[in-house]
């Protein structure tokens, strides 16, 4: 009997292992039964226990199905924690016990690719290489995909020897995995003279060598990188778009790797196409007028889109000559099997001029500001001599008209706009007459919101742009939309929809009702911070603001992003939510940090060319001579110190006239307070910045800065500095010498208040810019001298009709000195420490620094201790878009103290310097990426008139020097970068 | 002798139940994934099941068939979501009861062996009638979505005459567009439901 049953047991073993393998379960053997526990595998989970239950969603003692079992599968991988979920069961005393067994899901974590990185390509091309995006899921699969691309960046860099070797280390606590690709580059294949097919029209050999692979003279072929060989491509594209082969298509087919010679030789698909001539009939247009508004040579092939736009591009430009009934059309023939000519057949008709623009049925708006929003433009004395009118401008003109209307609830607005000929005596004067059909104002009768349930909803409410009473706009209803999502977001909520109805209600009215559909809140879990390298936590700590618990607010991570950007020390920040897709209510938050470089290294090359000269050995020219003077600056940063964003830079400048030396440690968002800073300067500094004298300046500063609004900032500054004047340079009556030469020690304590308000720093069109600067030198802070200063500026903006900008500057500062030992308060303040004006930036009736109070012997300027001075600009468009010419007053001066400001025009006698000059002048402006480069031509009303001498500095101090007088000249020019003021 | 028979048969039976439950059997498990769409081993197999039962197949639910089976659920999800987003109007649920009547007149006139049938197979008269009314719906669907563009009128734009030119047939178009659907969807198999 035993021996039958041994014999009948792997029969048995064999069908049951075949009934668990190739199946299922049968729910026959398992449905009804009542489920007595459910218990996961492993035990720890990435949800809460009261998670789980909920995702099981099985009550104890309830009998088990399988529809159940699927669901719960279907729920707990919804939530994206887990990769695989299996369920099985274990008998129980009354029932079964349901056990869940889950692989959990990792996550991508910080990306890195190190090693001996050749570049190109940099190692965060690499990591990027890899699609790794951070806080998506992740599998081991992913990786030999990301370690194929970075081999594919390499290959195409010429890299064929590199190596990529992942390393992955895994944080099973927040299922996250950190990627590292340990690169090695290895050397780099040069190219080779490339292979040419197709049909290229020309002599391949000559195309091939038009790529420019091969350097030249004797040295070596172009690295094989990808910018080397796609600016090949480049060339042979010039190539033939100097043939006029405008239609040439030149393409990389493919690279072969030649392992024995270590080289690459591109295959480069070239199709030369016909030549193709461009002309116009019917007017006069120049080749280059053609180039410029017809697009086929920008975009270097032709085809019928670019050549209408040509003839787009071509009837505006006749439009805005006068030529508004233009009409432009364009005809291409194949004049030979290798010519293709396009003949743009212009039609100018009458030149007309834009005499009036008239705005007519406008109600609501006012004509100024319907003006401010058109194209068309009467003409002007310089600028748009023939008015600005043109079908596409008409048609923009309506639609901005309407859209501006349509904003304001005036839904049925209409606009049009005729030309009428109104030409009498002059002929082709036309008047534009935009005509307005405002329509009713539909209201808003009532707005209803449903579905907001957040605390804040009266603050969300309160922000909406529609409210009843108001017009009723599709622009308010989206703003409104934006409000109420972004404040969503703001909140932790993720999935909120927006949709709204209206419905009429009376005569021009509309009942409003906006329907918001939550979704789901979801919470922050964590916030991980990785690329730590060289930083310290406790620098980027502070600035993480979200907590686990908070709301999961994308706004809130957006401003932690632009804080740690602000550091200074991470060339990126990326930012991610962990397992994005998944229905989890917690999530973590990932930014992955990317320090930048540690040190930084500029180097400048510059000149000054300015009233700098003729005074090195000569008194004869109190007020200068144009004198040039090269420089070098260099400039050496060591980054991120400490780990804590701390900065030590040295700035150093060598020139003619400046030898500059200055050491500057910073440290930013000092005790972790956004916009207070700090910085510790040494400076040593040799300069000649005023003819009279050359002073060497040594000094320290302490200075901390603050924020106080977005527009405002208080500094306050210690600085102790040593004034020594090179008595051997002084260009002033020699008994004076002995006492301006002596060194002297200021040390003060500064209060600055600066209040920005500017829409544009560099080219201001409106608000101000006001500062206040106080300082206060006292012997008690380890100084030689007392004096208290004040410097105050006001600057004003305000934009007028037809783009033109009126601008003021108003100056006003003041030197007290105090305990002066019986020292005359004009003699007592160092030379350095006094007010100079005068130049392109101040009081323009002068040459740079040579305002105010001069010596009564030399003419030399000697500063003063008040100045006033007021400037007032009238900056307009001149000629194009692009240069813009300035009217300008300047009035003002540097005065001996406070109370010798004077208003008075006249001067009184050869050493009366207490007066106000004036000048006019004219300037122009050329707008550049860095700012406007300026040329300003000033004519000065009242120039002071002063004794001077000729002859050399030895003459000055042993006699011999001829007496003269002479003046500071009427005319002074500029050359410089930015507006004045 | 017959006893002992008797005695040797319970114990196979208890054995086999025992072993299937005591050995932790599966009930369900995940299978396929798309997207965040998950469909479990049981409903693969049953959607196995029925389209053997439908096409006549021997019952076979071997790991080719099932990746067979797989493959054609991620194109029916696929299709699945390409009408649900644009709104399709899907044929009502009268129509699943003349489908599954011409489906028994032409397979199973004999109502004993389509009973027998579908004791086999493992599949109930519900869920037949639910997949031939989907297979309807599938039908009507992409022939709607992939038929080819007809030229209207001789005098077309050249475009249009391009676009016609490619069209090809239904299928070729469905291919295709499933072709890119997959590519742009993150399709899993998991490697324990197909063993």
């Amino acid at each position: 009997m035993a021996s039958r049953l041994a014999a009948g047991l792997p029969y048995v073993l064999a069908l049951a292992s075949a009934a668990y393998a190739d199946d299922l379960m049968p729910p026959s053997q398992y449905e009804g039964k009542a489920v007595t526990a459910v218990r996961f595998v492993p035990a720890v989970q990435p949800a809460t226990e009261a998670g789980l239950k909920k995702l099981v969603g099985v009550n104890l003692g309830s009998p088990l199905r399988l529809a159940d079992v699927r669901a719960a599968i279907k729920r707990l991988y919804g939530t994206g924690e887990y990769s695989n979920v299996e369920v099985d069961t274990e008998p129980a005393a009354s029932g079964l016990t349901l056990i869940f067994h889950t692989t959990n899901q990792w996550f991508v974590g910080p990306v890195d690719a190190r090693g001996k990185i050749n570049n190109p390509p940099s190692s965060s091309q690499l990591a990027n290489a890899a699609r790794l995006d951070l806080g998506t899921p992740f599998s081991d699969s992913d990786l030999d995909t990301a370690v194929a691309s970075l081999k594919t960046l390499l290959q195409r860099n010429g890299l064929y020897r590199g190596t990529v070797t992942p390393q992955v280390v895994r944080d099973s606590q927040h299922q996250q995995v950190a990627v590292t690709f340990q690169v090695n580059s290895n050397k780099r294949a040069r190219l080779t003279l490339p292979n040419i097919t197709g049909d290229p029209k020309l002599d391949p050999n000559e195309v091939a060598h038009a790529a420019k692979y091969k350097q030249i003279l004797f040295f070596p072929w172009k690295l094989a990188t990808q910018n080397n060989v796609q600016s090949g491509l480049d060339k042979i594209r010039g190539k033939y778009e100097k043939q006029d082969r405008l239609t040439a298509d030149v393409a990389l087919d493919h690279v072969d790797f030649l392992s024995s010679e270590y080289r690459v030789r591109p295959t480069i698909h070239v199709d030369g196409g016909p030549k193709i001539k461009l002309n116009a009939e019917g007017a006069k247009v120049s080749q280059d007028t053609l180039k410029t508004y017809v697009p086929v040579f920008d975009e270097g092939t032709v085809n019928e889109d670019l050549l209408v736009s040509g003839a787009r591009n071509l009837r505006d430009y006749f439009q805005n000559k006068g030529y508004f009934d233009v009409e432009v059309d364009y005809a291409s023939r194949n004049t030979s099997a290798d010519l293709q000519t396009i003949t743009y057949k212009v039609s100018l008709g009458e030149v007309h001029r834009v005499v009036r623009v008239e705005i007519k049925g406008n109600r609501y708006f006012t004509t100024g500001q319907i003006r401010e929003r058109m194209y068309i433009q009467p003409k002007g004395f310089i600028r748009l001599r023939h008015g600005r009118y043109s079908g596409s401008f008409a048609t923009r003109d309506e639609q901005s008209i309407e859209a501006l209307y349509q904003d304001s609830g005036f839904r049925d607005c209409k606009v049009s706009v005729g030309v009428a000929d109104i030409s009498q005596g002059k002929k082709g004067d036309v008047a534009i007459t935009m005509n307005i059909a405002e329509g009713p104002q539909y209201l808003i009768s009532s707005l209803v919101v449903n579905g907001v349930t957040l605390k804040d909803k009266s603050a969300i409410l309160g922000s909406l742009a529609s409210l009843a009473g108001q017009p009723f706009s599709e622009t308010n209803v989206a703003m409104d939309r934006d409000a109420i999502i972004g404040a969503y977001q703001s909140a932790g909520y993720p999935d909120t929809t927006f949709d709204y109805r209206t419905t009429p209600s009376g005569t021009y009215r509309v009942k409003v009702q906006y329907n918001i559909t939550e979704g789901e809140p979801q919470y922050v879990r964590d916030v991980l911070v990785s690329g730590l390298r060289t930083s310290r936590p406790r620098l980027v700590n502070p600035l993480i603001t979200l907590h686990p618990g908070d709301p999961l607010s994308w706004t809130e991570m957006g401003r932690m992003q632009r804080r740690l950007y602000n550091l200074g020390v991470f060339d990126k920040v990326d930012m991610a939510i962990q397992n994005p897709d998944g229905d989890e209510e917690q999530k973590y938050v990932d930014f992955h940090c990317v320090e930048g470089h540690l040190y930084a290294l500029g180097i400048g090359l510059g000149a000054e060319i300015m009233k700098i000269g003729g005074s090195a050995t000569t008194i004869s020219n109190p007020n200068g001579t144009t004198g040039f003077a090269p420089r070098v600056d260099l400039q050496l940063s060591r980054l991120n110190l400490w780990g804590l964003g701390h900065s030590l830079m040295f700035n150093g400048r060598y020139s003619t006239l400046d030898h500059r030396a200055a050491l500057t440690y910073s440290i930013p968002r000092f005790r972790n307070v956004d916009g207070r800073n700090i910085t510790v300067t040494g400076l040593y500094d040799n300069t000649r910045d005023v003819l009279t004298f050359t002073a060497v300046k040594y000094q320290g500063a302490v200075q901390v800065t603050q924020r106080v609004d977005k527009a405002t900032n208080l500094l306050f500054r210690y600085s102790w500095t040593d004034d020594r004047v090179d008595q051997t340079s002084l260009k002033i009556n020699p008994l004076l010498i002995p006492l301006y030469s002596q060194p002297s020690r200021v040390a003060a304590f500064a209060v600055n208040l600066v209040q920005d308000r500017r829409d544009d720093a560099s080219d201001a069109h409106h608000g101000i810019y006001n500062s206040l600067d106080l300082s206060y030198a006292s012997h008690d802070f380890g100084g030689s001298v007392n004096f208290l200063r004040v410097l105050a500026r006001n600057s004003y903006y305000k934009q007028l009709p037809k783009n033109m900008v009126v601008a003021s500057n108003t100056e006003f500062g003041v030197i007290i000195p105090m305990n002066t030992g019986g020292i005359a308060t004009s003699q007592y303040i160092p030379l350095p420490e006094r007010f100079f004006s005068g130049g392109e930036s101040s009081m323009r009736g002068f040459a740079t620094d040579q305002a105010g109070p001069r010596d009564s012997e030399t003419g030399f300027p000697l500063g003063g201790n008040a100045l006033f001075l007021h400037s007032t600009e009238l900056r307009f468009p001149f000629i194009g878009d692009n240069i813009q010419g300035v009217l300008f007053h300047d009035m003002g001066n540097v005065y001996t103290s406070l109370g010798a400001i004077s208003f008075r025009v006249h001067q009184q006698n050869l050493t009366d310097f207490d007066y106000m000059v004036h000048a006019v002048g004219f300037g122009i402006r050329y707008k550049t990426p860095l700012g406007p480069l300026r040329v300003d031509l000033a004519y000065a009303l009242n120039p002071p008139t002063f004794n001077g001498l000729q002859g050399t500095y030895e003459q000055l101090l042993f006699g011999g020097a001829q007496k003269t007088v002479t003046n500071s000249g009427h005319f002074q020019f500029f050359f410089s970068i930015g507006q004045a003021f | 002798m017959r006893l002992n028979s008797y005695l040797y048969l319970r114990f196979l039976a208890a054995a086999l139940t025992m072993l299937s439950v005591c050995a932790g059997a599966v009930l369900d498990r995940v299978a396929i994934v798309i997207d965040k769409q998950v469909i479990t081993e049981s409903e693969l197999l049953g959607d196995l099941r029925l389209t053997e039962f439908i096409n006549g197949q021997p019952l076979d639910l071997g790991p080719l068939a099932r990746r067979d089976a797989a493959e054609h659920l991620v194109d029916q999800e696929l299709i699945r979501r390409d009408m649900e987003s644009g709104g399709f109007a899907k044929p009502n649920a009268a129509q699943g009861d003349a489908l599954l009547r011409k489906f028994r007149q032409e397979h199973y006139p004999a109502p004993a062996a389509y009973l027998a049938a579908l004791q086999k197979y493992g599949v109930t008269e519900e869920q037949l009638k639910q997949r031939l009314l989907w297979q309807l719906t599938a039908i009507e669907f992409t022939d709607l979505r992939f038929r080819p563009v007809q030229q209207e009128e001789p005098s077309q734009s050249a475009d249009r005459a391009v676009t016609d030119g490619a069209a090809g047939s239904v299928d070729q178009q469905m291919d295709a567009w499933l072709k890119q659907a997959r590519s742009n969807a993150k399709i899993i198999l998991k490697p324990e439901a197909f063993q």
